[in-house]
């Protein structure tokens, strides 16, 4: 079983929780044919915190992402968000609970390109039947504090990537989330979009005390991560001392 | 494309239900028109239409004076060829008595044109291309027109009629106008009982049997219309489906994002019904459209735009709509949410 590692001690109150994943196991096919994905890993992240999950490609990274925010379902194991336990709910119930309590933030954005910007982040509230002039405000002001406000009603295929994922960002925020999960969200940007991102991603977690896990490889950006994680052949571990020589 | 597509359809049921009704209409449409209030046939007799009535003409005299008739008019009546020059075609023509009694009913021009004269109905006068004083041909009779008016059927004298038909002094029917203060059906039943070889229908009774002619076609208008429904059905469905399957990553987002079926079915059922409401109101006024057109250079393509038929076939575009979201939703409940982590 893989043990729970950081680059950054901490020790919070076990009311902070906000994920806690317990002996959680994903296999794909069956008999001879069967693939572990994710093979007992226990994890625990808190109000406020940042950890950054990163591994070889195929390590798992995608399937436990999905398995974090209750998308897919574990063949064993639990996944508490909020102290319930998505993987063990229906369809619904869970998807309830991505509504209310996560956030997600795509490496491709995950933006509807029919939309505007802030249209794109008004559908998050729209999702809790919420509408109208209130949630145009709040959209608006929460693409003007990331950056956006030039860009209100600029369609996806019009902004850069570092503008897409400011949007994809600032939706993730609209129902005020325990949790945020990005999967990969540097991978489209540059450099310096991608600097942003994480810097904003950082400041998620330390002004509105989200806890934020991020699966991603980008070596630049581990230095925002209060621990940083390594999955890799379905375990979590500490990071092999190779992969922070970068950083 | 697809607002279009339903428009045709649409257009095909308003149509096709239109015409229907005109037709069916049309039927017994002269028993509507005139004034009388019993129509007395030979015993047997079920409609104007398709049943012949043979009455000896004296019974016109005994059934004036039957308690609650005001007057009664012999008629002479059947569908026959008209023609002039080379076209013809088949046309409802009426000879009454006296005339007496539609005179007081306000229709004197009709009920009486003078011998060798014809008043035909403008419909039927389009129809062959006729116009006021030319000749036009009854077998091997000719009469000249002497006027043109709206109305379901053309006029003869009774004299003509007589001669053309070749009753001799025998009737068709006759037509009763009740006074104002006596029941109908009454009156009815007072002249079948003093008529034992016919039989007293009342004006809406015969009218409508006359329509129910037309009624034998319903199947076929039926199909024409279930056709245009499945054509309608199919393009909304094709179209919302096609849509749904090119934006099944939007809708992989949004199911990643927690979206609830509900809100997702929404937005199939929202984008089906607005393609079959537009396709409605494109769709029904040229409809209304055509059907005057055609009506103008085919005058037999009879058309009726009841409110409430159309109100009809806005609730066959709803279910139209429903139906064709059905597909779509099956689709959108494939859509795997796990896609969007995809790069």
């Amino acid at each position: 079983m893989a043990t729970e590692t950081g680059t950054v001690p901490v020790e919070p109150s076990a009311n902070d929780v906000v994920l806690d994943v317990r002996d959680l196991r994903k296999t794909f096919g069956s008999g001879a044919a069967t693939v572990v994905a994710v093979d007992g890993i226990d994890l625990t992240v808190h109000r406020g915190e940042t950890i950054i999950i990163s591994g070889p490609s195929g390590a798992g990274k995608t399937t436990l992402v999905t398995l974090l925010g209750g998308i897919l379902t574990p063949t064993s194991g639990t996944v508490c968000i909020g102290g319930r336990d998505v993987g063990a709910m229906s369809a619904g119930e869970s998807a309830e609970v991505r509504r209310s309590k996560v956030g997600f933030v795509f490496q491709t954005f995950g933006l509807l390109d029919a939309l505007t910007a802030r249209e794109n982040v008004e559908v998050a509230l729209n999702l809790v039947g919420k509408g109208g002039a209130s949630a145009r405000r709040q959209a608006e002001s929460l693409l003007t504090r990331l950056g956006m406000e030039q860009r209100l009603h600029a369609k996806p295929p019009t902004l850069s990537g570092g503008e897409r994922q400011r949007v994809a960002i600032a939706r993730a925020l609209m129902n005020d989330p325990e949790l945020i999960l990005a999967d990969e969200p540097t991978a489209n940007l540059d450099s310096k979009q991608g600097r942003q991102v994480a810097d904003i991603l950082r400041t998620l977690a330390d002004t509105y005390e989200v806890a934020v896990v991020i699966v991603s490889h980008d070596q630049r950006i581990y230095d925002i991560a209060d621990r940083l994680l390594w999955l890799e052949d379905g375990h979590l571990t500490l990071p092999p001392s190779s992969s922070l020589e970068d950083r | 494309m697809a607002v279009f597509g339903v428009a045709v359809s649409v257009f095909l049921i308003v149509l096709i239900q239109s015409l229907f009704m005109g037709v069916r209409d049309s039927f017994g449409a002269m028993v509507e028109e005139l004034p009388f209030d019993v129509w007395v046939a030979q015993d047997g007799t079920y409609d104007i239409e398709r049943s012949t009535s043979i009455l000896p003409g004296e019974y016109t005299e005994s059934i004036a004076d039957i308690s609650g008739v005001k007057g009664a008019e012999s008629i002479l009546g059947r569908r026959v060829v008209i023609g002039t020059g080379d076209r013809q075609n088949l046309e409802f023509v009426i000879a009454f008595g006296s005339g007496e009694v539609l005179s007081q009913a306000g229709a004197k021009e009709r009920a009486t044109p003078a011998s060798g004269e014809i008043v035909l109905s403008s419909r039927f006068a389009r129809t062959i291309g006729a116009g006021t004083g030319e000749p036009v041909w009854i077998g091997e009779r000719s009469f000249t027109i002497a006027s043109i008016v709206p109305s379901s059927f053309s006029v003869l004298n009774m004299t003509d009629a007589k001669a053309t038909f070749g009753l001799g002094d025998r009737i068709n029917y006759i037509g009763v106008i009740v006074s104002e203060s006596a029941d109908a059906s009454l009156v009815a039943s007072r002249i079948d009982a003093k008529l034992s070889d016919a039989n007293a229908i009342g004006r809406g009774a015969f009218a409508d049997r006359s329509r129910a002619a037309i009624d034998s076609f319903s199947p076929v208008f039926g199909i024409l219309m279930a056709v245009g429904f499945i054509v309608g059905a199919s393009i909304i469905s094709l179209t919302i489906y096609t849509s749904t399957i090119e934006k099944a990553r939007d809708f992989g987002i949004l199911k990643a994002l927690g979206a609830t079926r509900a809100y997702l079915y929404r937005i199939v059922t929202v984008q089906a019904f607005a393609v079959g409401l537009c396709g409605f109101a494109l769709g029904t006024p040229v409809a209304y459209g055509a059907a005057q057109g055609i009506a103008e250079i085919v005058p037999e393509f009879t058309t009726i735009f009841n409110p409430l038929y159309v109100f009809g076939v806005l609730g066959i575009v709803l279910l139209m709509s429903g139906v064709s979201s059905l597909l779509p939703v099956h689709r959108i409940s494939r859509v795997d949410p796990g896609t969007v982590f995809r790069a």
